[in-house]
């Protein structure tokens, strides 16, 4: 039954120019979406490099000076060494690099900055409320490879199979069919297994091209993000699969796969992520802003105090000529720390919530095909939340350290030399996430699947439905 | 090699056939009369297992219909009334189609000898059916049932809406498959092709069968009254 089937297929697909036609449709869409993708991958390239080279421009000259000055020369820029200026002026950049991947899913990459000067005056706290948080993929974001296959897809396979089997039934041919010794059941998920194979064979060849044209190597995140996409066909066919073997009328399937879709699709992932907000609250951002205004306000007025409370705490900084021997900048260094301690229940009970949120939604999100394929695609583009917030953090603890290599520079009062740039502490954006997120999407997608091909299967014979289609 | 062993079906109520009880020996070409609504379609998906019987029992070749449909389904074919195939397939490539589902492989030869043998012109062997005109689509039919070497054939009012000379051409095949021993249960309006083609006739009515007899037995006019009779009453 196999054999004859795939020819079938084969034979009513390519005669069927609807189908033809929407694949050349999809060719065009694609490569439309990869374009976007490649263009918004440039663009973030573009300004991380720009912001690299501004700041390599700083380090160059810091270096230059140190050079001159261990040959022993004179410099007038020799102040530039000063830990406050290599701290605070010269600073450290923090860039999280694009992906590959990011190329056919932008995810949310755009609502974020990927670069973060990281400085001793600038208070990170605050970083971690600028921006928009959002635990789900925006709907409708951007107009990428991701959005084409989450959207419209679905809506390709349910335009091919939605009738597949009630087709049959409503012309009367599964009579003739079933007059045969066939397992109907059996035979109609061939003929989708069939169209599902056609398909990703086609989806595939159209990916290659797009990851070709935007200029992708070939790579274990790629071959992820092919997989994840099948599983995410996968599910959809099943749909129809069932759909179609309890459905009378091919209207009627029509209406409810199309149900199915708005509310997998448009109405379930707004409905998590509406909810994470609503179990989770994010503390008012009005109210933290102030929370770490007030504070700041405080220990400025009180730079004597600070610096004391401070020595108290890190006796290994005292050094011997006594408190009078510290200026501005050794209570301006102690209040950042001080504050950064005081803050931090604050910046916790925020971090907490996001916690909270992600998990939240990594639980619901599996009742949703769409929000799976979507978080799975843009945490192997490097571009969902999970990511952003993971760079966030990596940012928030350098910046500790950044603060942390300065202080006894800061205490004794000492330039910075040469060999001291060379030891300096480097950013470097680490991610843990890996793709064992993604494997969990997949499976779970793919375990829908064939519950549903099973479930279909098992009520061959269970319904009397021939019946329905008198001839 | 069919037998219907008080075969009832209801529906709900509506008692659509009912204690039938009756024997189809191969050769036999058994043509089922009766009114609409009288239950013939309802015998014919009770033999093809398209309905459960509500009590009795079903039987070809020994084998009870509701259990083991499969092996039931490699003894029979089917044509209904209207004999819908793939429109954008041709004749052929529908022919192999479903001759593959019943388990037969074979040659596009042998496949073309089968059209050839239901009568089809060669022509049109290789044209769409969407192109067919509904004799065309009935001699696929029959070919179907020759390439799947079927022992029983169950027809749902074949020849309605054929002309006379296709509907002469359908009679004609059927005794031709009677002669291999085929035997044949067809429900039909036609009494005159039930008289010409027919070796025994049986009427119903409201799920009954009323009347049993052999065509050898009765004469056209003979036929029809008795027919008129029992709708009558
Ligand atoms: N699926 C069904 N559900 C309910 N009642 C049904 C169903 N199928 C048939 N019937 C009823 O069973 C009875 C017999 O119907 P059947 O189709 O066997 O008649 P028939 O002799 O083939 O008539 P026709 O000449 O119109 O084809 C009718 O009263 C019909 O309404
Ligand atoms: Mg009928």
């Amino acid at each position: 039954m196999v054999s004859q089937n795939i020819r079938h297929e084969v034979r009513l697909l390519s005669r069927n120019y609807w189908f033809v036609s929407l694949s050349l449709v999809l060719v065009l869409l694609c490569l439309y979406a990869g374009y976007n993708g490649l263009r918004h991958f440039e663009r973030r390239q573009a300004d991380q490099q720009q912001a690299i080279a501004a700041q390599q421009e700083k380090e160059d000259l810091i270096q230059e000076v140190a050079l001159n000055l261990s040959k022993g020369e004179e410099h007038p820029s020799a102040f530039r060494l000063s830990p406050m200026n290599v701290a605070i002026y010269t600073g450290q950049l923090a860039t999280m690099p694009a992906t590959e991947i990011s190329k056919l899913a932008i995810g949310q990459s755009d609502l974020y900055t990927h670069q973060i000067k990281i400085s001793s005056s600038e208070d990170l706290a605050t970083l971690s409320f600028n921006e928009l948080n959002n635990p789900v993929q925006l709907l409708f974001g951007n107009f990428d490879l991701a959005f084409v296959l989450t959207y419209l897809v679905p809506l390709v396979i349910i335009a091919f199979t939605y009738n597949l089997r009630t087709q049959e039934l409503e012309s009367g041919r599964l009579r003739l069919l079933a007059s045969n010794p066939i397992n109907t059941n059996l035979w109609l998920l061939q003929r989708f297994i069939i169209r599902y194979c056609s398909l990703a064979i086609i989806l595939t060849f159209i990916l290659t091209l797009t990851a070709v044209m935007v200029g992708m190597a070939f790579s274990l995140s790629l071959v992820t993000f092919f997989l994840l996409t099948y599983a995410y066909l996968a599910f959809w066919f099943a749909v129809s699969y069932l759909v179609n073997i309890y459905g009378y009328s091919s209207a009627k399937n029509a209406v409810s796969l199309l149900s199915l879709w708005i509310l997998l699709v448009l109405i379930l992932p707004t409905v998590i992520n509406q909810a994470a907000n609503t179990v989770y609250p994010m503390p008012s951002r009005v109210t933290l802003l102030n929370e770490i205004r007030q504070t700041k306000k405080e220990l400025s007025q009180e730079q004597d105090r600070v610096l004391d409370e401070y020595l108290r705490n890190h006796p290994e900084l005292i050094r011997n000529e006594g408190q009078n021997a510290y200026g501005y900048w050794q209570g301006y260094f102690a209040s950042q720390e001080l504050m950064e301690e005081e803050l931090s229940p604050v910046i916790n009970r925020f971090d907490e919530q996001l916690t909270k949120q992600q998990k939240w939604v990594d639980s619901w999100g599996l009742l949703s095909p769409a929000v799976l394929f979507q978080d799975g695609a843009t945490e192997l583009a490097g571009t969902s939340s999970k990511n952003y917030n993971e760079f966030k953090a990596n940012v928030r603890s350098f910046s500790l350290d950044w603060r942390a290599h300065f202080m006894p520079f800061v205490f004794d009062n000492t330039m910075l030399e040469h060999s001291d740039l060379e030891a300096l502490p480097k950013f470097e954006y680490r991610s843990i996430l890996g793709t064992s997120g993604v494997l969990v999407n997949i499976s779970v997608l793919l375990i829908l699947s064939v519950l549903m091909a099973i479930r279909g299967l098992a009520l061959e014979g269970k319904q009397e439905l021939l019946s329905f289609s008198r001839s | 090699m069919l037998h219907a062993v008080n075969l009832t079906k209801k529906y709900q109520e509506n008692l659509a056939l009912d204690n039938l009880n009756l024997v189809i020996e191969p050769g036999d070409i058994y043509c089922l009369l009766g009114a609409n609504g009288a239950g013939k379609s309802t015998t014919i998906n009770l033999f093809l297992n398209f309905i459960a019987p509500t009590s009795g029992k079903a039987v070809i070749d020994q084998i009870e219909v509701s259990k083991d449909p499969q092996a039931i389904k490699k003894l029979i074919a089917y044509i209904p009334e209207n004999l819908v195939l793939y429109n954008e397939l041709s004749g052929l490539e529908n022919l192999e189609y479903f001759v593959g589902l019943a388990g037969m492989k074979y040659q596009q030869d042998e496949l073309v000898s089968f059209l050839q043998e239901a009568g089809l012109q060669s022509e049109a062997f290789k044209k769409r059916v969407k192109t067919y005109s509904k004799g065309m689509r009935q001699k696929i039919g029959v070919a179907m049932a020759i390439a799947k070497r079927a022992k029983v054939l169950l027809l749902d009012e074949p020849t309605s809406g054929l002309d006379p000379k296709a509907s002469n051409e359908f009679s004609e095949l059927l005794l031709r498959l009677s002669q291999q021993n085929v035997a044949t249960l067809m429900a039909t309006h036609d009494l005159f092709r039930a008289k010409e083609t027919g070796t025994d006739i049986g009427i119903m009515k409201s799920g009954k069968l009323v009347e049993q007899l052999s065509t050898e037995e009765i004469n056209h006019s003979d036929l029809e009254k008795l027919y008129l009779n029992h709708m009558n009453n």
